[in-house]
């Protein structure tokens, strides 16, 4: 993955964006605690929760790490990756909720 | 598609597309992802099989100590990403400040964590009090060698940043120990609501 003069800045996020989706990313994780914390576990918690994770996710990969311009290979690894196991853990917790003797 | 565009991308053979970092620094990190997921997967089988110790377990930890250690880390990939774009631009100074407050961050979740370890502590908790203690101090443990790993690895980044190694067309070993650490911050955004918030 050498650096070519054409691709050097490709990925280059505009400071202003930067600025923005850390303070999103800081905004969502407040807001999913205050969720997660304000009654009991449910299943509609448990799924805005994740969602909540899969936008976060998709931040860092596509902007912080750079990986909107990447390679498609790469991209799809680190994405997948993330969509599999944070899918994983809303079904199981999900599961778990929805079966729980009260 | 061939298998030379989907390593390095259709664009990238016109010269438009870039991957950060090196073929090798990837693989490494596709070898820790696969590490955490078969944590996660340990961790989701016992609650199968524990489901009253990890529906109680959350409410009994430092949710507090854990909010703010997501705050850390989202900080964290924040300046390691603008030290990537500042070296982008050549600003080698800049690079420097925003290399050493991702370290800085990186001793801020480590003070944060003895804090928490002390917390679980002085309430009798440990890794032997049952299965969800057990697994939360395997997996804390793990993600917490890690962040250790990755602040000594932007550390030497940013002394060789200071030294002129990294210039705005040379820069990969810099891209990839930013992805490294910005893989660290990743797998935390998903190990926090596992851990601190779902039961």
């Amino acid at each position: 993955m050498q650096q070519t003069p054409q691709n050097h800045d490709a990925g280059n996020i505009k400071p202003d964006r930067t600025n923005l989706l850390w303070l999103g990313l800081v905004g969502l994780t407040l807001l999913s605690v205050v969720v997660g914390e304000s009654g009991p576990p449910s299943v509609l918690a448990t799924f805005f929760i994740c969602l909540v994770v899969l936008l976060k996710g998709r931040w860092i990969i596509r902007d912080f790490m750079g990986l909107r311009h990447a390679a498609p290979l790469t991209r799809r690894i680190v994405t997948g990756y993330f969509f599999a196991m944070t899918s994983l853990v809303g079904i199981s917790v999900g599961y778990l909720q929805f079966t729980a003797t009260p | 598609m061939t298998a030379l565009e989907l390593f390095s991308g259709p664009v990238a053979i016109q010269g438009k597309s870039h991957t950060p970092g090196s073929i090798a620094v990837w693989i490494f990190i596709y070898a820790e992802l696969t590490e955490f997921a078969f944590f996660f997967l340990a961790f989701l089988i016992a609650k199968f099989y524990f489901p009253g110790e990890f529906r109680e377990g959350p409410s009994q930890l430092n949710t507090l100590a854990g909010l703010l250690n997501t705050l850390v880390l989202l900080t964290s990939s924040f300046c390691v990403a603008r030290a990537v774009q500042a070296i982008k631009r050549g600003a080698q100074r800049q690079t420097v400040i925003w290399l050493l407050c991702t370290v800085a961050a990186g001793v801020t979740y480590c003070l944060i964590k003895a804090w928490e370890y002390q917390w679980n502590e002085a309430r009798g908790i440990t890794a032997r009090t049952n299965y969800f203690f057990a697994t939360y101090y395997y997996l804390m443990f793990n993600h917490f060698l890690h962040v250790v790993i990755g602040s000594f690895t932007i550390l030497g980044t940013a002394v060789l940043a200071a030294l002129g190694h990294y210039t705005a067309d040379s820069h990969e070993g810099l891209e990839g120990a930013a992805s490294y650490w910005h893989m660290i911050d990743l797998v935390w955004i998903l190990i926090f609501p596992l851990i601190y918030v779902l039961r």
